[in-house]
């Protein structure tokens, strides 16, 4: 018969031999699941869903979406090292449009979440901080709208985009110009910028640009991020003769600035207004004045090339209007990761990088590589739009255009 | 030396905190820490002005951001990063100096305003100038070391509770409680109220300023106008408050509180999060006016007694 104090030690010895069968099994498993492939390949992404770039943050979102889904239905990515595709998996953390917590969100994606490959936020002012802290971590980033050149010449190694840069703004509205005969074309162009990095140096490329093809700047002015009064621009310009514009508001100042135009009465026959007449919102602020405004947004919907129409569909069905600029961004960065990956065969972090820097790919932007700073070097980079009837149509390059340029800009009087 | 029992947990909580990177591997936890100590040193700093001297300042962000700034265009000039801080903390002593001292002629609802207005000026101003982000160039990058920030944010953090201590618990302390309880009749019983306030001002102003040099060093990348974003001026303000105004643990726990919830519900809340937290500080601020150190008062704490800290601890705590 057994004592208690044998019963005691049977206990003991139980518990001891399963606490080492449990530890012996959990290393052996740990062993075996080192060579086992992942469930998916974990892409992490700060974006803004809340604040000030809530609504872009929404349209970059739905771009990933879109494309991770068109990936998962034909079961994923092809790893060779795992030989079998794998499913790709998006951790989106909110960064409430504030530049500290896009990249410190970021910690959390890298540490606790462990992800393989950052996508980036929407918003320039969001982007800069996570590039160097995907450099920090040695984990390749890539990034839709993102103009900045600054960033990609401090010799980053992991970071992307195949979005258009602040020259391509600047030779898109030049070859607009020179594309015109010779005797309508405007000869007076008046740059006014918004005292920000990209509006002083997308201003510093026009004026290189142009000065190398002849074309005057013969006004350039600045005017602050919270500027709401641009007579004074306005009136300049009109004194001046200018009769081309080229100008890189916010929305809401954009808005403004052509309501002034016409209340001033000053109509250039050329008026490029970057970002602000990117917005889908366009017409409905300005109704019919807001026509024969051209704006450069790196991307558009009417784009002839393939892929295309099944994401317009797609947007389409799920969001019920044509895919905004962000979201055509977001979704050929989902292509080229997809292709870089299955390229890469492998999840090891340099080799992705090094897969991501040699792309060759085809996507909704057209055919896409890179440069060696990380900057796209994509044949349709330099597109222009322009808003005709309440449309948006895409005029540049002319082989890709949904619509001839509406050229000259009639005087407000004609309208 | 017998140590006595109130040190205790201070030194233990300091010692918990200098061994974190050595017992964790998440980089996520760490980076959080250095923002909690930021946090920890601007509601301090923040404090010694607003809660132990009266004078509702929301121009912190400008000491904080100039204290960044200064820091880090000394530190890319291939200044030590050790004096890179110190000429930020006393960058922001001069701004404080040239432009806080006249406010602090204003009386009343009016200093606010003055430093708020003082706070819209310099961010304006140094996103007209800078506008260019303040990125770190690869050279700094590849040779990131987050330990060494967050030893240095701890050790500013530490040293900012330690001067408030200090001020508080000196001639100078009682001078500027008597200020913010009733200025009329300190001055009338000879306390010479402006000397007070501008002592206040410039050692709060110098705090802020080593804040902005962590901030500064910590980040790899944020645009130079960030810091001086009014968001800076209204975080101190908001975790003292909720920590409890007036007190030296109030900031810290008003800190933990702010930077934990914040993080909890943006990763479990979705897009509703900053609602969920805005409301919940609303709650906070509705049913505990006396911010999360009332609770002591409400609830005798038998632990609390045992260590010593009693109701008069307790009001400088």
């Amino acid at each position: 018969m057994e004592t208690p104090r044998r019963k005691v030690q049977l206990r003991k010895s139980v518990l001891v031999l399963s606490l080492m069968v449990f530890l012996l099994l959990g290393i052996w498993g740990e062993s075996f699941a080192a060579g086992e492939a992942p469930k998916t390949i974990r892409i992490g992404c700060s974006i803004s869903l809340t604040g000030i770039f809530g609504a872009g943050g929404k349209w970059v979102r739905q771009g990933y979406e879109i494309g991770i889904k068109h990936i998962n239905d034909a079961g994923g990515v092809y790893l060779e090292e795992f030989k079998k595709k794998i499913p790709l998996e998006i951790i989106f953390v909110d960064n409430e449009s504030d530049p500290a917590k896009s990249a410190s969100r970021m910690d959390k994606l890298y540490s606790v979440d462990k992800v393989d490959v950052f996508l980036g936020s929407f918003a320039g002012a969001l982007i800069i901080p996570q590039l160097a802290t995907a450099e920090k971590y040695k984990t390749p980033i890539l990034v839709t709208t993102m103009t900045s050149t600054a960033e990609f010449q401090k010799g980053y190694k992991y970071i992307f985009t195949p979005f258009q840069s602040e020259q391509d703004q600047a030779i898109a509205f030049l070859d607009v110009i020179e594309s015109l005969p010779k005797d309508q074309r405007p000869t007076k162009v008046a740059y006014f910028g918004i005292q920000d990095e990209w509006g002083t140096s997308t201003g510093r490329y026009l004026k290189e640009f142009a000065a190398k093809r002849n074309v005057e700047i013969k006004l350039f002015e600045m005017y602050a991020m919270t500027a709401t009064d641009f007579s004074s621009h306005i009136i300049n310009a009109k004194n001046a003769g200018a009769d081309a514009l080229f100008t890189t508001p916010s929305p809401p100042q954009g808005v403004r600035f052509v309501k002034q135009m016409k209340e001033l009465d000053w109509s250039p026959k050329l008026a490029f207004i970057l970002r602000a007449a990117d917005d889908s919102s366009w017409p409905k602020n300005l109704g019919k004045d807001g026509d024969f405004i051209c704006h450069s947004g790196g991307w558009d919907y009417h784009l002839k090339v393939p892929g295309i129409q099944r994401l317009n569909e797609n947007y389409k069905s799920s969001y019920g209007s044509f895919p905004e600029i962000p979201a055509g961004v977001a979704y050929a960065c989902m292509q080229i990761l997809a292709d870089a990956l299955q390229r890469a065969g492998t999840l090891e972090k340099d080799k992705v990088r090094d897969a991501i820097a040699s792309t060759n790919v085809m996507t909704v932007m057209g055919p896409m590589k890179f440069k060696s700073n990380g900057r796209g070097d994509g044949k349709y980079l330099q597109v222009v739009s322009q808003w005709q009837n309440g449309n948006d149509e895409l005029v540049w390059p002319k082989d890709q255009g949904s619509a001839p340029l509406a050229y000259p800009m009639p005087p407000w009087s004609k309208r | 030396m017998k140590i006595p029992k109130k040190i205790w947990i201070p030194i233990c909580v300091v010692g918990l905190a200098a061994s974190v990177p050595l017992l964790t591997k998440s980089e996520y936890f760490v980076n959080l820490l250095v923002m909690l100590f930021v946090y920890v040193t601007l509601s301090q700093s923040w404090n010694l002005q607003g809660g132990f001297n009266g004078q509702i300042s929301l121009g912190h962000s400008a000491f904080f951001g100039m204290g960044a700034l200064i820091t880090r265009l000394l530190w890319m000039s291939k200044i030590p990063i050790l004096l890179a801080i110190i000429g930020g903390g006393l960058s922001s002593i001069i701004l404080a100096g040239i432009v806080g001292i006249p406010c602090l002629r204003m009386k009343r609802g009016y200093f606010p305003i003055g430093t708020l207005g003082l706070a819209i000026i310099a961010q304006i101003t140094v996103g007209n100038i800078l506008p260019v982000p303040g990125s770190l160039p690869s050279e700094y990058i590849v040779g990131y070391s987050l330990s060494s920030r967050y030893y240095l944010a701890l050790s500013v953090a530490i040293m900012g509770v330690l001067v408030v201590y200090a001020v508080v618990r000196s001639r100078t302390g009682l001078a500027l409680v008597a200020i913010r309880d009733d200025e009329e009749a300190a001055e009338a019983v000879g306390i010479k109220t402006f000397r007070y306030k501008i002592e206040a001002l410039l050692i709060s102003s110098f705090l802020a300023g080593l804040g902005g040099g962590v901030f500064a060093y910590h980040q790899v990348s944020y645009y130079y106008q960030s810091p001086f974003e009014l968001s800076w001026s209204f975080l101190p303000t908001l975790t003292t408050f909720i920590g409890g105004l007036g007190t030296i643990l109030g900031p810290i726990l008003g800190s933990v509180c702010f930077l934990a919830l914040n993080e909890l519900f943006a990763f479990t809340l979705g897009e509703i999060h900053l609602v969920i937290f805005g409301f919940t500080f609303i709650m906070i601020v509705l049913f505990l006016p006396g911010g999360l150190m009332s609770i002591s008062n409400k609830f005798q704490s038998p632990l609390s007694m045992k260590m010593g800290w009693g109701k008069r601890m307790r009001s400088i705590f």
